[in-house]
């Protein structure tokens, strides 16, 4: 028996993302585990569970990256917290490449030609892949529910129920953001601009849902995003399940969308494109890393502007949002964060996880002049392989300080144009804080890319997504001290109202230049690997 | 071969027991070459034979797991630098910059060179007609390889690498790629030519290298490949033509319903003998084709078994 064209091109879809799906499925399964088994661990009675519940109700930079928890007394209440949205941001990530991927890359490559000049029309391609896509966040979903139900069995944790409802609010956000990656696709000219499209989004529904929890008076911001729409959700603590009718809902509108496009425009062309003829500008192609500058400003500005504007966002609230701490709680985590630079010092964790992202998909542009064959090209002419990894990565590395400065100047000037008491040099040594870390990262991701080129670009990615995730439950599931400090997140410190780690600091910027210069050396002797 | 006491200026370049394995497979294995400057070298094989494993060599792009490759005496793994500035490469696919404009790629690829031969440069591009301005993205791929032809040849290189260049190129393109190999070896330069278009390297070529599963089965000039195969008589009869038993190393074939056409290799006084009073209209001898040649060669190399009478 024959497969149908339509099964054929799903499967193909899923087949080529098995990798990544495997590790995103593993990193969700531990991750649960980890804060069912973790939160049982630490806190085994009710009694600590209380106390823990009353310290960091209103710890404001838990609420940075997991929202507003009701019930930290539960082990229900808590996964409810501290595991589905994360989870929820991490598979809406996952989704925008996983589509892009399959739609966008595989139209560059030209392979979507072929796929097309099959017995399928282009709307009948394009259902298919967002089938594999629908099929991958199923498989997402039964894995995590199931490690729910296997683990959180005691009496009190979590009726299977709920685990199954908070496993749906974990994939939810994944399902919205993989149709908003294929119609990206379809709006877009480049697998580049497609996914920084999708990825804007993204960034734009994770700042709104911080700021409608950190803000004051504007919580019903959490409606206006998939990321909110899981804070809403509430599986354990009062639960609303037909708030995951607006996944299905909008996952519908947003794919009938790109598939209306898909069925009106042209192979290899998009609606947002210019044709004709172009002007040639012949400034800045003196060297290989020149033009990089030149094709990487676009994707700078695009981070610039996007974190640039929710650092002076967060530097405007600074001033009311310390007030309002200050009437609640004084201590979180043993720190007077009641101030606007105590508050400030608090958030700048999120850029610190910001400024590394942008430092480690850095790596992804290196891989692409490889894989694409550019490297050929360019490594046949006198140019050498040192001098252009060297003067990408210190592209990089400029590009990465500059950014994480930018940040500090702009909460700044946030804080300043709301009389916030802010000072300058605090802020910019908050900025500054973020670059060791980052800079570790993007040489880890030099030196991935010098080893393994072909999972490099998103194996960096994960690096930074992993070492984050371990800074958070590390400390949790009663780790060792050393394997603590192993994540470079634990020695960015909350600078200005903590003092930085130097030693930390000075270790990651040596491991750093050391794995820069292992990478430099790799990459002289090993063989280019296209495709 | 004698090359081995060339000065490293004579010799473009030079292979020396050269082998590739990427694990268990083998795609190149005791490849021995020595292009002369100044030679303009056809290297031929199907696909897979390792070609562009070759050339990768060649340029240092990939690590020799055996022997070396160097350029004008220059190794080209651990010096690829200095072996650049005298090689302009073309790639069977122009893998260049999407976002630049064919212009910006060439001023790019000329910067990066470190020259380039401008006038020479706009008399190319008006020879391939070729418009530079748009993005690299929106162009077919035969105006990418255009991109490619016109930075290798204006850059004046003393070694073209070329490898399969013309794939993707019109009948027109083609000649006026004709027109300017032969002028860079007018030049003195030295052009290895990588092509499964047997036409092309016939017309253009001094000598010819036959690549098969990694290992070099023949090597020469045209002439002499051509002395290696069978020289082709070809016999016409009025009606069906006699049984004739073909004398020692000449095989003979059926062509069409009063055709014969023996494939000699050796002498071809005895054939000639045996013709003599069977009824011949007409008699055409030629010498083999190099598609002849090449296909020859490689159905011998196929079999291992050489199908003479």
């Amino acid at each position: 028996m024959s497969r149908s064209p339509a099964s054929a091109v799903t499967l193909h879809a899923i087949r080529g993302e098995r990798v990544r799906m495997g590790v995103m499925t593993t990193i969700a399964a531990l991750y649960g585990l980890a804060n069912v088994v973790g939160y049982r661990q630490a806190y085994p009675t009710r009694a600590s569970r209380a106390e823990f519940a009353r310290a960091f109700s209103d710890n404001i930079a838990l609420r940075l990256f997991y929202g507003i928890p009701h019930d930290l007394a539960s082990v229900g209440g808590y996964v409810e917290f501290r595991a589905m949205g994360m989870i929820g941001i991490l598979g809406s990530a996952w989704m925008v490449f996983a589509a892009v991927r399959a739609l966008r890359a595989e139209e560059e490559a030209g392979c979507f030609e072929l796929i097309l000049a099959g017995a399928i029309g282009r709307g009948g391609a394009l259902a298919a892949v967002l089938a594999a896509l629908v099929l991958e966040c199923a498989f997402l979903y039964a894995v995590t529910a199931a490690v729910l139900l296997a683990s959180a069995t005691l009496p009190g944790d979590m009726t299977g129920g709920e685990s199954l409802l908070v496993a749906a609010g974990s994939v939810g956000p994944a399902l919205v953001f993989a149709a908003l990656g294929a119609l990206a696709s379809q709006l877009a000219p480049t697998r580049r601009a497609a996914q920084a499209g999708a990825g804007a989004v993204l960034a734009v529904a994770l700042f709104l849902r911080i700021a409608a929890d950190i803000g004051h008076g504007i919580g019903w911001l959490r409606w206006a995003t998939p990321i909110g729409w899981d804070e809403q959700l509430r599986p354990v603590t009062g639960a609303r399940p037909a708030v995951l009718l607006l996944f299905v809902v909008v996952t519908v509108v947003v794919a009938g969308a790109a598939l209306a496009v898909a069925r009106v425009r042209d192979l290899d062309s998009s609606l947002i494109r210019a044709h004709g003829p172009a002007r040639s500008r012949m400034a800045l192609l003196g060297s290989p890393t020149q033009a990089a500058a030149r094709s990487e400003l676009p994707g700078l500005l695009g981070w610039l502007g996007a974190t640039g504007l929710f650092a002076f966002a967060l530097g405007a609230f600074a001033h009311s949002v310390a007030e309002e701490i200050r009437k609640v709680s004084i201590h979180t985590y043993g720190l007077a964060i009641g101030t606007a630079t105590g508050y400030l010092a608090a958030v700048f964790a999120l850029f610190a996880l910001v400024v590394a992202l942008y430092a480690a998909s850095r790596i992804g542009g290196l891989r692409d002049e490889e894989s694409s064959g550019r490297l050929e090209t360019l490594f046949a002419l006198p140019v050498a392989r040192r001098t252009w990894l060297g003067g990408r990565l210190a592209l990089a590395a400029g590009t990465t300080v500059a950014l994480s400065l930018a940040v500090g100047v702009l909460a700044w000037a946030g804080a300043v144009v709301t009389n916030g008491d802010v000072s300058f040099a605090d802020m910019v040594a908050a900025g500054a804080n973020c670059i060791a870390a980052a800079l570790l990262f993007l040489a880890l991701g030099a030196l991935l890319f010098a080893w393994v080129p072909r999972p490099s670009s998103g194996a960096a990615l994960a690096l930074v997504a992993v070492s984050f995730l371990w800074e958070l439950v590390g400390a949790l599931v009663s780790a060792p001290a050393w394997l603590l400090t192993i994540s470079p997140f634990h020695h960015v410190t909350q600078v200005p109202l903590v003092a930085v780690d130097r030693r930390g600091t000075a270790v990651m910027l040596v491991l750093a230049a050391l794995a820069a210069g292992a990478a430099l050396e790799r990459f002289a002797r090993r063989d280019l690997l296209a495709g | 071969m004698a090359a081995g006491s060339r000065h490293d200026d004579d010799v473009a370049i030079r292979a020396a027991g050269l082998g590739k394995r990427y694990g268990a497979t083998v795609a190149l294995e005791g490849l021995d070459l020595a292009i002369g400057a100044g030679e303009v070298y056809g290297y031929l094989g199907p696909n897979g034979a390792g070609k562009t494993t070759t050339i990768r060599l060649v340029l240092g792009l990939q690590r020799p797991t055996a022997g070396s490759a160097a350029v004008f005496g220059v190794d080209a793994w651990s010096d690829p630098v200095t072996a650049h500035r005298r090689i302009a490469f073309v790639a069977g696919e122009p893998m260049l910059w999407p976002a630049l404009t064919g212009l910006e790629c060439l001023e790019f690829l000329a910067r990066l060179r470190g020259g380039v031969d401008e006038a020479y440069r706009r008399t190319l591009m008006r020879r391939f007609d070729f418009d530079p301005a748009k993005k690299v993205r929106e162009y077919s791929k035969g105006n990418r390889q255009k991109i490619q032809l016109i930075a290798a040849f204006s850059a004046r290189a003393d070694l073209l690498v070329l490898d399969e260049p013309t794939s993707g190129l019109d009948p027109l393109m083609e000649a006026a790629f004709r027109d300017t190999v032969a002028e860079a070896r007018t030049a003195g330069q030295t052009v290895f030519l990588s092509s499964h278009i047997l036409s092309e390297v016939e017309a253009l070529c001094d000598r010819v290298g036959i690549l098969r599963e990694g290992r070099l089965v023949e090597e020469g000039t045209l002439a002499e490949l051509r002395h290696l195969s069978a020289h082709v008589v070809q016999a016409t009869y009025e009606g069906a033509p006699p049984s004739i038993e073909p004398p020692d190393g000449v095989t003979v074939t059926a062509v069409g319903a009063s055709g014969l056409r023996f494939d000699v290799h050796g002498p071809v006084g005895p054939l000639l003998d045996r013709l003599a009073g069977t009824g011949v209209v007409s008699l055409v001898s030629r010498e083999p084709t190099l598609e002849e040649v090449f296909l020859s060669r490689y159905d011998r190399a196929a079999d291992d078994v050489t199908v003479t009478g």
